[in-house]
């Protein structure tokens, strides 16, 4: 059985060969008259995919090339690719340096989302259609890894394979995911973390068999066939190397059959298998040779002659066992001269790009420091700004808060000068009117007193000549007399005072008031004050008052006074007939008197009604003026109407009169509440 | 010489009764007396000619005394009666308003009687 497989592999092997051979001779043709592009760049690609993993020189050489075309392309996209299948040749080549630096080129490309922006170039083994960038990124996240792994960084290489699995399951891209997991079995068995290494494995292999990515299906055969072998599963490790050997045959993946002919030979070799042994190692040192030398890689040509040379001592050739003895002492020394130089160069590296990161770390904390001063320098200068902003804001608001206290008290003085000059006024209208009623009194009391001091020169005449009936006719007169500059007097007095009630400036506060009660307390006072006057007074009284009223502010005497004016004049005006005029009043009707309290909204009305003879519609819009007067003279001052009208409107409040001669007149006070 | 006193202050009566007692005494001066304008006119229709001298009050509820002066000097003719009005309105306005009216004087209240005697002997 295993005879007749390798028969068939060496049938096959040439015509593989030869097949790929022709296709890449007709691609490099195509590269050459294609212009700088996508198309170019994928046929340039597709070369690299043949010398990917059989030709180490051809394919650094391809994967310059694409790198060439995507940067005078300006395709960053196709430029991290490119730089990623660079530092992977140049890894596979041990030159770690020189990988190190494209991958960080790699990186930045495919780090930067500016990336995304370029337009679609189809940059993958199988033609990917989503995020290009990111794609790039998981590429670099792998080559990273590889590179890792060849320079013994364990941790390191876990953590970048998973990177790369993560981002290509993110993007749904089949290729990269089983690569990243079948790097994993690989690591994990670096680390003898066998479970985990054959879950990762067979991860792979089971995305693998849904994907038309076989390229590596041998890599994964061979990594499941290393991890059997380390479980102590000889048999299944060699099946599995087998059926791995056929694939990358097939694909031409001469990395890994290098890899597992030198397993095979192992195995031969322990086995004793004489013939088996020194066919394996020869197919292995044919296959190095074929790939190019590589320093540093589990195959290198070294390793090809050691196995030549073990493989010859078994068979008990010793000239040729000899012969490739001292070869892979050689071969082995200069080696590991370039290993350890490139080992080395690349802890240079790393080692001066710590350095030089630190310097940028330092580079890039003094200019945040510095853009954090200049920020905070900003912003206290902003802060300042707002400050001095509200401070003046506040200050103008205060200012102008002052000059609004200060117009204001200015107006409420203003308005109590007007009403004092408004009143001041209306009596120096009427000085006229004042002196007369003045005047009238002092007629009296002038002359009369004169007479009275004739009258008693008189009395003094009659008294020597003992005349006592003319004696006390004169006496009559003069206590006649007397009375009535009494009564004058009074009169006189009685107007001044009025008159200063009328000017004076309104000084009473206000405070809540029961209006009803002061309504019912003047009625009576009014009332009873008259029956006093005069016995032959009498007048019916009603009342209505609205007891939802409750208190409300105002100036109670004030109120007060309005109030009994009101009820005052209507007491005179009731009893008056009807029709006639003020005199010859026959008493024919019922007096009567209406008080009434009532709501309406956010006013009180007070209403005074008599049925008296009502106001002439002629003299109806002159009762409010001040000394206007319908009474005899002598027995109203013609004030009371006007204050009352002058205490209500400082009320906020109206007094309005209705009338209709013969019917009786109805005064209505309205006050806010 | 019998005078018309027209105001509507009833004290004014009393006072002219007094003042002029001895000229009413020895029958030298007469007095009537209304107190308002509508009385005086009742009384100087009902007895014409009778007066010679209407002393007539401003301020007067109803007819003011400026109404009556206007009344008596355009219907009383045939000697029209001198009247003077007294009047505690001592002002320009009042004073002017009575001339155009035909007033003969302008006397202010309180009265100077003593002035009132030289005018009224004056007339005489």
């Amino acid at each position: 059985m295993k005879y007749i497989l390798k028969i068939i592999v060496f049938i096959w092997l040439p015509l593989l060969s030869h097949t790929q051979q022709a296709n890449t001779d007709s691609l490099r043709n195509a590269l050459k008259k294609t212009a700088d592009g996508p198309a170019r760049y994928r046929i340039s690609r597709d070369i690299y995919s043949v010398y990917e993993e059989s030709n180490r020189d051809s394919a650094l050489y391809y994967a310059d090339q694409g790198l060439l075309i995507a940067q005078r392309s300006h395709q960053k996209n196709a430029e991290a690719m490119s730089l990623s299948n660079k530092a992977y040749q140049l890894t596979q080549l041990g030159r770690f340096a020189d990988a190190l630096q494209c991958l960080q080129q790699a990186f930045i490309i495919a780090e930067d989302p500016r990336t995304e922006k370029d337009p679609y170039w189809d940059v993958s083994t199988l033609g990917f259609k989503g995020n290009n960038r990111l794609l790039a990124l998981s590429y670099a996240h792998h080559m990273f890894a590889i590179l890792m792994f060849r320079t013994e960084n364990t941790e390191q290489q876990i953590f970048h394979f998973k990177e790369a699995g993560r981002i290509g399951t993110e993007i749904g891209y089949l290729p990269r995911m089983i690569l990243a997991n079948m790097n994993l079995g690989q690591s994990y068995l670096l680390i003898n973390k066998l479970d985990s290494a054959l879950l990762y494995e067979n991860e792979a292999s089971r995305l693998q068999s849904k994907s038309p990515f076989e390229k590596y299906a041998g890599h994964i055969r061979m990594s499941l066939g290393d991890i059997y072998a380390a479980m102590g599963e000889q048999s299944l490790a060699l099946q599995h190397y087998y059926s791995g050997l056929a694939s990358v045959i097939k694909w031409n993946n001469q990395g890994v059959r290098s890899r597992i002919f030198l397993r095979l030979s192992k195995y031969h070799l322990a086995s004793g298998n004489k013939d088996s042994a020194l066919y394996y190692s020869t197919q292995n040192l044919a296959a190095i040779q074929s790939m190019g030398a590589v320093a540093g890689s589990e195959t290198n040509i070294g390793i090809g002659y050691e196995y030549m040379y073990l493989s010859y001592q078994l068979n008990q050739r010793f000239d040729s066992a000899y012969k490739y003895q001292s070869l892979a002492m050689t071969a082995k020394d200069s080696l590991n001269k370039v290993k350890i130089r490139n080992i080395t160069d690349f802890q240079n590296l790393t080692f001066r790009e710590q350095i030089r990161l630190r310097e940028v770390e330092k580079e890039r904390t003094a200019y945040q420091n510095k853009i954090r001063t200049y920020l905070l320098l900003g912003g206290i200068a902003l802060l300042l700004l707002f400050a001095l902003f509200f401070y003046r804001n506040t200050r103008q608001k205060h200012k102008a808060k002052i000059k609004i206290e200060k117009a204001y008290d200015d107006l409420k003085a203003t308005q109590q000068q007007l009403i004092q000059s408004e009143k001041m006024a209306s009596l120096g209208e009427l000085t006229a009117g004042i002196a007369h009623e003045i005047q009238n009194p002092l007629n009296f009391i002038n002359n009369f007193s004169e007479v009275n001091k004739e009258l008693l020169i008189e009395m003094n005449d009659e008294i020597e000549k003992g005349n006592y009936t003319e004696v006390k006719a004169i006496a009559k007169d003069v206590t006649d007399n007397q009375g009535k500059i009494n009564h004058h007097g009074k009169r006189a007095d009685a107007i001044v005072k009025g008159m200063l009630q009328h000017s004076r400036a309104g000084s009473g506060q206000k405070e809540p008031t029961d209006i009803n009660a002061l309504c019912d307390e003047y009625l009576r006072l009014a009332y009873h004050g008259l029956r006093a006057k005069d016995k032959t007074f009498n007048a019916k009284i009603e009342t209505d008052f609205d007891g939802s009223i409750g208190k409300i502010n105002v100036v109670t005497q004030d109120i007060g006074r309005v109030v009994l004016n009101l009820i005052t004049n209507a007491f005179y005006a009731a009893p008056l007939s009807p029709k006639g005029g003020f005199r010859g009043s026959d008493y024919s009707h019922e007096p009567t008197v209406w008080v009434s309290t009532k709501k309406e909204g956010n006013k009180i009305i007070i209403t005074v009604r008599d049925n008296g003879p009502g106001i002439p519609a002629n003299i109806l819009d002159k009762i409010f003026q001040p000394f206007f007067t319908t009474k005899p003279t002598g027995q109203g001052t013609g004030l009371g109407l006007s204050l009352s009208y002058d205490i209500i409107k400082a009320h906020g409040g109206k007094l309005k009169v209705e009338s209709k001669e013969g019917e009786g007149s109805e005064f209505i006070i309205q006050l806010p509440v | 010489m019998k005078i018309l006193v027209v105001d509507d202050e009833k004290d004014v009566q009393v006072l002219f009764e007094q003042r002029f007692r001895k000229e009413i005494k020895n029958g030298e001066m007469e007095f009537a007396f209304a107190y308002s304008g509508e009385e005086a006119l009742d009384y100087l229709t009902k007895h014409l000619h009778e007066a010679v001298l209407i002393l007539s009050d401003i301020n007067m509820p109803g007819m003011t005394g400026l109404e009556l002066l206007k009344q008596i000097k355009q219907k009383h003719h045939e000697p029209p009666p001198v009247v003077m009005m007294i009047t505690a309105y001592g002002d320009a306005e009042n004073y002017n308003m009575a001339m155009r009216l035909g007033a003969d004087d302008f006397l202010t209240k309180p009265l100077e009687f003593a002035v009132l005697k030289e005018k009224l002997k004056a007339i005489h």
